[in-house]
């Protein structure tokens, strides 16, 4: 009993402070039936610019990003495609009107971003750390 | 579940208060159940209504798409006489060189198949809308796509966007590269195939087509046939295409020009036969290559360019030209220093005798040698998401005694110390 108390108490601090880890980080998630348990910068930053159309696993990915303006979005871009907010319009910019590509679709925030992943196991998106729960996978996380 | 409890909650007193039989309580029980299920019907079919609404909401949405941008510019320069050519750029301001509106409209039919038409209406064209972009493209598979219609050459690197100022960092785009094209769209078809190796994302385009177009030397219908290969790796892009072309018309010497060289046969002579030559070609090949290689990590932008213009089965010119631009951002600011330079390497003999006559009398290039370096500096200001205002200075010089790639109002004049130009554009999409 007071095993389980003590070993209990050391799990839920270790818990309560790795999600203080992730409260400040940006995660890249994915859909928990998803066999992809891992996934590098480079090829996020891929999925989201339009230059990669699928997982390793071969199963097509559809990225989803957070609207305009979210901070999980600008702080995504930086982060792994190291372009800001008109950086990245001005590249969105040349391939539509080009008819060489659209972006991805935006949802209004995490929640929205889970229900769209629980819908649809090809998708791929972002969210703060401390917005994430079962309804996802986490796959890669960004200091 | 909360009507149960309701039902349930009514039920109950309604059963003790009257104190009726169990025959009397099962039949208030049923008619209960009945309403119950009714209103869950009800229910099943307002939750239906609404999910339908709001899923053919979000079809249409999906379905039908609509972008946009707009330029609004204004520019002078210190120079009445000459202006850059197939521009109107000189020492009034003017407010039409560069201001365009653009709007996209992207039909998805089904999932491969969209239809897509990008119409623009130019100031300088008294804003009549006109289709730069009308095609229906076809997705193979997540790789592979085929468009047919009316597309835009693709013959430099900036060439398909020129008109969508937010795309690129210049107010304006080195007029070395992007003025020698006479035409901006085609009819036909093109091809992408897209794929990544080892990091190296490829894209492989081919396109052919033919466009008519009519400048001061004639009436001419080209067909065209190019292929580029595009690819990023990391914060580099690298681009090499080469589009062969068949233009098929009469050059239309001006009239009485060819009897002014004719008269000079006698001190000529094989420099007038090869005039005579030129304006009596009913077809000639030219072929546009192009190689760029650009590095933007973010802050630091470098962006690098040569094009070759080769004429053949044809005595013209052969012209080359590269511009490098390099710029850095600080947050919303990208200030830019650029440098392009333009020349001819090939001069067929009469050119250098005649060549400046011929240009000054068809207002056209190609015929003479020809030399020019312009010196750009900018800044583009990212005032808010999708805005930008750009301001742009321009000096055109080392023209070697030629007019270079400069349209005069006076013959025989040649611009002694270059010309400066300055820009100004507000940019938007939408």
């Amino acid at each position: 009993m007071l095993f389980r108390l003590i070993r209990n108490g050391i799990l839920g601090m270790c818990l309560s402070f790795s999600s203080l880890l992730v409260a400040a980080d940006i995660v890249v998630v994915v859909h928990p039936s998803n066999t992809i348990d891992a996934i590098s910068k480079e090829d996020s930053a891929k999925i989201f610019l339009g230059k990669l159309k699928s997982f390793t696993n071969g199963k097509s990915a559809i990225p989803l990003d957070q609207h305009e303006g979210a901070e999980e979005r600008d702080s995504f871009y930086s982060k792994v495609a190291r372009k800001s907010d008109s950086q990245l319009k001005s590249y969105w910019s040349r391939l539509i009107f080009t008819g060489k590509g659209q972006p991805p679709r935006s949802v209004s925030n995490s929640d929205a971003v889970k229900a769209a992943i629980a819908a649809n196991p090809n998708m791929i998106s972002y969210m703060s750390g401390s917005e994430v729960d079962s309804s996802v996978k986490v796959i890669l996380q960004i200091p | 579940m909360k009507r149960k409890l309701i039902t349930g909650a009514l039920t109950l007193p309604m059963l003790l208060a009257t104190g009726i039989g169990q025959a009397a309580e099962n039949e208030v029980q049923d008619q209960l159940n009945a309403i119950e299920k009714r209103l869950d019907r009800i229910d099943d079919k307002a939750q239906n209504q609404i999910k339908s609404v709001s899923e053919s909401a979000f079809k249409l949405q999906d379905r039908f798409k609509i972008n946009g941008f707009a330029s609004f510019g204004v520019n002078t320069s210190d120079e009445e006489k000459f202006t850059p050519y197939f521009t109107e750029i000189n020492d009034k301001e003017s407010y039409l060189e560069d201001s365009i509106l653009g709007i996209q409209m992207t039909f998805k039919v089904n999932d491969k198949l969209d239809a897509v038409a990008q119409l623009i209406a130019e100031a300088k064209e008294d804003y009549n809308l006109k289709a730069e972009w009308a095609y229906l493209s076809y997705q193979v598979n997540d790789d592979w796509k085929v468009r047919a219609g009316r597309l835009r050459v693709p013959f430099y690197a900036a060439s398909e966007y020129l008109d969508v100022g937010y795309a690129y960092p210049w107010a304006r785009p080195p007029l070395e590269i992007y003025t020698t094209i006479p035409f901006k769209s085609y009819n036909g078809f093109d091809t992408f195939y897209n794929f990544n190796a080892s990091g190296f994302d490829i894209t492989l385009q081919a396109m052919h087509g033919i466009e008519h177009f009519t400048n001061p030397t004639g009436a001419f219908d080209t067909i065209m046939t190019g292929a580029y290969v595009n690819v990023n790796y990391d914060d580099f892009s690298f681009r090499v295409g080469r589009t062969h072309a068949t233009i098929n018309g009469e050059f239309a010497a001006p009239d009485g020009a060819l009897e002014q060289f004719e008269a000079l046969a006698e001190f000529f002579p094989e420099e007038v036969a090869a005039v005579v030559d030129i304006f009596s070609l009913k077809a000639f090949d030219v072929d546009y290559s192009g190689i760029a290689l650009g590095y933007d990590n973010g802050s630091l932008l470098i962006l690098t360019e040569a094009t070759d213009l080769v004429y053949n089965d044809v005595d013209l010119t052969r012209i080359f030209a590269a511009n490098a631009t390099i710029g850095y951002r600080y947050n919303q600011w990208l200030p830019y220093v650029g440098v392009s330079r333009t020349y001819t390497t090939e001069e067929a003999n009469y050119t250098k005798v005649f060549g400046a006559m011929i240009v000054e009398a068809t207002g056209s290039i190609g015929f003479a040698p020809m030399e020019q370096t312009t010196y750009s500096a900018g800044l583009r200001w990212d005032i808010k998401q999708g805005v930008s205002i750009k301001t742009q200075w321009d000096h055109i010089t080392d023209l070697a005694d030629t007019t270079g790639l400069l349209a005069s109002n006076e013959m025989g004049a040649t611009p002694d110390n270059g010309i400066n130009i300055y820009s100004l554009v507000i940019d938007a999409v939408f």
